[in-house]
């Protein structure tokens, strides 16, 4: 395993200095070349640059002042300057205005460029890690922010279903209603249950990294199938899998059991009751590049304003009462977290189908 | 006050079949409701509000807040722009489990809610607020 080469952006005016960096630095460096500002634009818009070498001296536009015009918009780009005089004001401007980070003398020496070139991508990788960091901790701020809000409604809910119960079970004077009574408490018990379990399962997963192995896509649904068939809500339901697998697939096992098991559930839970034909279905096609896979059902359905929604956090769709509304948003992160690409199509009275496009791992 | 307590029709409004059946026997054992109609759904509520020929004089609505679809807010937003006519017959409350400020907040701003109850239901609580409501 050879680590990427650092990508370097040159600029001279002068075409036998473009060439002879790159013969210098090929070998270490994935060198870009730029005869002047402009063309270093246009190529800083189509590629991701982490370092930047300007020479000094160039007309219409010196280095320093190429430096300037884009520290706003590319403020993490590392720029080294090189120049061929000791002109102590350009020194002076380049620290004072263009925020360079090397200052670098012409006829450059190899070994400076190299070690300069080192220490800033040291510099670039770290902003970069820092940032993709505050990335992760917004979001987990978001989420604990819905995770109050969400203690709040769906955790303290059935809590208070519960001593509203005991509260009628004590006006009440019939006695032979307290069985209905211990029924009433159970299911808020189960229902308090289920948000907590999907509120771990969900952690484990945001936790845990990937860990790839070969899938066997007929086994995962068939085990996942077995799981959910002899529930009552799947009693009548036909069921269809359908798994072409020709060639070797690796993927996470967890996260796809996480994904078939949350879909397949859904697609249970959220069949028309008014149908006689209730059908789910599961198809998966295998190859070199990735699994495409289709989990749908002729249910209900999701009307077409909700279905931006569903993968939000403790979002529900419909007025059934089983959902925690965070199924589809594990789903969905699952699926990101193997790189992987999830679509919904439904319509309500007609069924939902996701449709998911995984990578192969290899 | 509470003495010559006057019986209402009330109307509950949410989405966990559980808790309107709970709320509905609670009114009805504990001798508050004369009637109570129930709905799981908060625009089915609102069609039945916009279409009753023959209004009670007076209804109280106890509404849950979080809700699908059609929210509790959202609820109470369709019901202000009803004719007067139609809306002076309800007195609505929310009724939910929530601690969230900005629900609170919500409430609290909400021209046509007039108090946020704490779920279970309390008589004591809803007795003085019906009673506030009957005086003036």
């Amino acid at each position: 395993m050879t680590a990427k080469k650092i990508r370097i952006l040159y600029i001279d005016d002068e075409r036998h200095n473009l060439y002879a960096f790159r013969a210098a630095f090929r070998i270490d460096f994935d060198i870009l070349l730029a005869e002047s500002a402009d063309e270093a634009r246009e190529i800083l818009k189509e590629k991701e640059i982490p370092i930047i070498v300007a020479d000094q001296r160039m007309p219409r536009e010196t280095g320093i002042e190429f430096f300037e015009s884009i520290k706003d918009q590319y403020p993490y780009t590392m720029r080294i300057l090189l120049t061929g005089y000791t002109d102590i004001q350009a020194v002076i401007s380049a620290v004072n205005v263009g925020n360079i980070f090397r200052y670098l003398q012409k006829p450059w020496n190899e070994e400076e460029i190299r070690g300069a070139v080192q220490s800033a991508f040291e510099v670039y990788d770290s902003r970069v890690q820092l940032i993709e960091k505050q990335r992760e901790l917004e979001k987990a701020y978001v989420e604990l922010d819905k995770f109050v809000y969400s203690a709040s409604h769906d955790l303290r809910s059935p809590l208070m279903s519960i001593l509203g119960i005991i509260k009628l079970a004590r006006i009440e004077q019939d006695p032979s209603s307290t069985e209905q009574y211990f029924n009433m408490i159970e299911e808020s018990v189960h229902r308090l249950d289920v948000f907590i379990k999907n509120i771990i399962s969900y952690y484990k997963n945001n936790r845990i990294e990937n860990d790839f192995s070969q899938i066997d896509f007929l086994q995962i649904c068939k085990e996942i199938v077995e799981a959910n068939r002899y529930q009552e809500l799947a009693k009548d339901v036909q069921f269809e899998v359908d798994v072409q697998q020709p060639v070797s697939f690796r993927s996470d096992v967890l996260k796809l059991n996480i994904i078939f098991s949350n879909l397949i559930s859904n697609a249970i839970k959220y069949q028309d009751p008014k149908k006689t034909d209730k059908k789910l279905w599961v198809r998966i096609q295998v190859d070199r590049e990735g699994a495409r896979i289709e989990i749908g059902d002729n249910g209900i359905g999701i009307a077409l304003t909700e279905q931006e929604n569903i993968f939000k956090m403790f979002f529900r769709a419909t007025n059934h009462n089983f959902g925690s509304g965070i199924g589809l948003y594990i789903v969905k992160d699952a699926v990101s977290r193997l790189n992987g690409k999830i679509y919904v199509d439904s319509e309500v009275g007609r069924g939902t189908v996701f449709r998911i496009d995984l990578p192969n791992i290899q | 006050m509470t003495s010559n307590f006057q019986k209402l029709p009330f109307i509950l409004i949410d989405d966990n079949p559980l808790d309107l059946k709970i709320n509905e026997r609670l009114l009805l054992y504990g001798d508050l409701a004369s009637q109570v109609k129930t709905f799981l759904n908060a625009r089915n509520a609102l069609d039945y509000i916009r279409t009753e020929k023959s209004p009670p004089t007076i209804s109280v609505v106890l509404l849950d807040i979080q809700m699908p679809e059609m929210d509790g807010f959202a609820f109470l937003k369709a019901f202000n722009k009803l004719p007067e006519l139609i809306r002076r017959h309800y007195f609505i409350f929310m009724l939910s489990s929530t601690l969230d400020d900005s629900d609170l907040q919500k409430v609290w701003m909400n021209p046509d809610a007039l108090a946020l109850l704490p779920k279970p239901l309390d008589f004591q609580i809803l007795k003085s607020q019906l009673g506030k409501l009957t005086h003036s």
